[in-house]
């Protein structure tokens, strides 16, 4: 046996346990959280995103710290890295969001701030919170855990208003021209990705931003 | 062009590990320096040209994280090496002493070592990752091999042209 196959054969023995690598750096980069600017939350809000199980209302915070999570953000189609804050205050709260998701007792979310780098190396953000319905028709917050894993998953959908003014639809490789389908400041439209069919209506709110609920069952009200 | 940490870390977490261990000997360093490293990399808006330019650049930052904890003032407890190295599983029983004669290297021998034979890279190459000139690479290469074969004997003395 020649001394590099030996060498790799002895080196094999070695190896970090069975971790998720993830959860580890997001734990990493916690212990080094430094506080949002005011400054740069004002800066946030181009893009609005909503996360609706159902039908369900935004609520926002304006509030100025959270807890950092990395993860994998499908943006296009493309897997790219991104980080998110949660914050539990609405409305100008200030209440920070610093407890893990699962804790017993500990405050919800009440909303998200995604900030990525985009292909040409600029800072992008997205914002959004939403509420679960349950299937007897009340509502509750939805905990971290499934924020992360709305946000992680592939089919993470998207509105964006482009340089040149227009308003894009993404979902999956779907991009949509949406600008001109606006009737009364709402858009209705309906998708399909493979089996699954999504009926999607974004509300202009004003200053750029944009509601989106994405639903299987229908349009929001 | 840059991927996602979970992409890197699913394809080199247990590389840079190896080669942080091989660099600072401590199984919870070198966890710390492959969570350290991925996150340089989440933080550092460096674009790559290629898998292979993020690969040589996640092993440089690991080796230089390593080597720092290596001089670190402050060490957390942490099992023994040799306990370590005991509860490892080896193919073969010599895996064991070609290990054991690595780590007992000095530190700038088994960086060199490490990264030629495990990660396959060459004299040049090393050269340009460790910011070294090509002679010095060549001259850490030959006194680590050296070594090896005078502790190994029969066991090392297969090299390739």
């Amino acid at each position: 046996m020649k001394n590099r196959e030996r060498y790799r054969r002895a080196f094999q023995a070695i190896r970090a346990d069975n971790k998720d690598w993830l959860e580890a750096v997001n734990m990493n980069m916690n212990r080094q959280h430094t506080r949002f600017s005011l400054s740069r939350r004002a800066a946030v809000a181009v893009m609005v995103a909503v996360l609706l199980v159902g039908s369900l209302t935004a609520a926002y915070a304006a509030d100025l710290g959270g807890l950092r999570k990395l993860i994998t953000l499908w943006i296009h189609g493309q897997p790219t890295d991104a980080r998110v804050e949660f914050y539990t205050g609405e409305d100008g709260g200030d209440v920070e969001y610093n407890s893990e998701a699962g804790e017993e007792g500990s405050p919800a979310p009440a909303s998200y701030v995604v900030t990525w780098t985009d292909e040409n190396g600029e800072e992008r953000q997205m914002m959004g919170g939403g509420v679960a319905i349950e299937r007897d028709g009340t509502e509750r917050a939805l905990t971290m855990d499934e924020y992360l894993e709305h946000l992680s998953s592939a089919e993470v959908e998207q509105v964006e208003t482009t340089e040149d003014g227009r308003v894009m639809l993404y979902w999956y490789d779907q991009a949509v021209d949406i600008t001109d389908r606006f009737e009364g400041g709402v858009c209705r439209l309906t998708l399909t990705h493979e089996d699954e069919t999504l009926y999607f209506t974004v509300t202009d709110v004003g200053d750029g931003a944009y509601n989106l609920s994405a639903a299987a069952d229908g349009y929001a009200d | 062009m840059r991927r996602p940490v979970s992409f890197l870390a699913e394809r080199y977490a247990q590389s840079l590990y190896r080669a942080a261990f091989a660099v600072c000997r401590s199984p919870q360093d070198a966890e710390d320096v492959v969570q350290e490293t991925l996150l340089s990399y989440f933080r550092s808006d460096k674009q790559f040209e290629t898998d292979e330019h993020i690969r040589a650049w996640l092993i440089r930052v690991a080796v230089n994280k390593a080597k720092n904890a290596t001089v670190c003032f402050w060490r957390r407890n942490r099992r023994s090496l040799e306990d370590y190295i005991d509860a490892l599983t080896f193919e073969d029983a010599a895996d064991r002493d070609l290990l054991d004669a690595v780590l007992r290297l000095p530190e700038r021998y088994r960086i060199v070592i490490h990264l030629f034979y495990y990660e396959d890279y060459s004299i040049r190459e090393l050269a340009g990752l460790l910011n070294l000139s090509e002679g010095a690479v060549k001259s850490r290469l030959s006194r680590g091999r050296q070594q090896l074969r005078r502790t190994l004997t029969e066991e090392w003395d297969d090299e390739e042209p």
